[in-house]
């Protein structure tokens, strides 16, 4: 005999004509050409919540400094640790530029630009005029794709496929999607995504696969020479620290060992970056002030 | 009704200021509190809408919406068998 639980058991809702309706509905939207009109008002409703929290963030953070009188000592500590973190990506780069600049000397016997974007305590300038520095909105740590929102947008005279750097010149990832006052950045980092980049001393070619959280691999003959802390660049015309050798990890007698890469940025501590636009302009540097 | 709405509230911020499976993991939560809880889908459109790229590449632009459409119907399909809603969750 069945039990009483079983018998007034409710028929399945789960089939109900409005849960169908209502899934056709959100597909029709994600799937046809309209997504991007309802991609582009979602962002636009989105966004004041987010200047609001990023406002409200701020203000509880200067309210609660003003209670422990050390609010100086906070906001020195503050831009003393963006200048380190910058300062030691400057480190790692400079050893790039150093062996190209090396590589140049021999054989052109060209001299290249500085290409650094210049910096002073508390204060974030890009190289050039056509870069602008974006703070970002959304970090990938938060997001499940693995992209970041940027605050330039169309209005910034940001394009599609714009390169995205942080301020110590360490290339992030590119546009994909550019919005009135917001952009979504593609993180060459994200999973799956590859790349060529050029590795180590050797300059050698290979594709390197994002891993997420700014980790990429490599796949290498095991008798090609490789050590930790080796560089891997972009091949663009703006030589470009990505990531470094962070592991070199050889299984029997495989012919191939696997490279891991990390990236030096902390994906999940930056605040600001920068894009560089694909526009020519006479202009100086808008410089920003590291603060809100 | 009112806790509804309290869910509905810190899902917004979640879907804000939070790692995107927080913000999963109250919507999931809501599905199984609440009778037809919709929320769940419309959350996880705006969520690929929002953040997801625009177009198919390495990434599916829709994973969060096909992904919480199978898991909403799953947890429906979950509560109508176990019954779980009429005897627990209902304020």
């Amino acid at each position: 005999m069945k039990s009483p639980y079983l018998q007034n058991r409710n028929t399945p809702k789960w089939y109900r004509s409005w849960t169908f309706a209502i899934l056709a509905l959100v597909f029709a939207i994600v799937m046809s050409p309209a997504r991007i009109v309802t991609s582009r008002l979602a962002v636009l409703v989105v966004s004041p919540v987010w200047n609001v929290g990023q406002f409200a963030v701020h203000s509880a953070e200067s309210f609660v400094a003003g209670f422990k009188s050390n609010q100086a000592l906070l906001s020195e500590n503050r831009t003393l640790q963006t200048d380190a973190d910058l300062l030691r990506e400057r480190l790692r780069y400079l050893d790039v530029l150093q062996g190209e600049n090396n590589d140049l000397k021999s054989l052109l016997s060209r001299k290249r630009d500085t290409i650094f974007s210049s910096t002073t305590p508390g204060r974030l300038c890009p190289p050039t005029a056509s870069a602008i520095g974006a703070k970002i909105l959304l970090s990938p740590a938060q997001s499940y794709y693995a992209s970041m929102l940027v605050d330039v947008g169309e209005g910034d005279e940001v394009g599609r496929g714009d390169a995205v750097y942080s301020f110590g010149d360490i290339v992030l990832g590119t546009v994909s999607d550019v919005y009135p006052s917001t952009s979504r950045v593609v993180l060459y980092s994200a999973p799956k995504v590859s790349m060529s980049v050029s590795l180590g001393k050797a300059h050698l070619s290979v594709s390197a696969v994002g891993d997420g959280d700014g980790t990429f691999i490599a796949t290498l003959p095991k008798n090609v020479s490789i050590e930790v802390g080796d560089e891997a660049t972009v091949q663009a015309e703006k030589p470009a620290l990505l990531a470094l050798v962070e592991q070199i990890q050889t299984k029997g007698d495989a012919a191939f060992k696997t490279i891991y890469l990390k990236s030096p940025v902390s994906l999940r501590t930056l605040t600001w970056v920068y894009v560089d636009r694909q526009i020519s302009t006479d202009k100086t540097p808008t410089c920003l002030d590291d603060t809100y | 009704m009112s806790r509804r709405y309290l869910l509905d509230f810190f899902i917004i911020i979640f879907f804000v200021f939070a790692p995107w499976w927080l913000c999963a993991a109250a919507l999931i939560y809501g599905a199984f509190a609440f009778p037809s809880y919709y929320e769940f889908l419309f959350f996880s459109v705006l969520y690929d809408l929002v953040y997801g790229p625009s177009s198919w590449g390495v990434h599916n632009p829709i994973a969060l919406t096909l992904g919480g459409a199978v898991v909403f119907l799953l947890i429906q399909l979950l509560k109508s068998n176990f019954n779980l809603h009429e005897k627990k969750f209902t304020r």
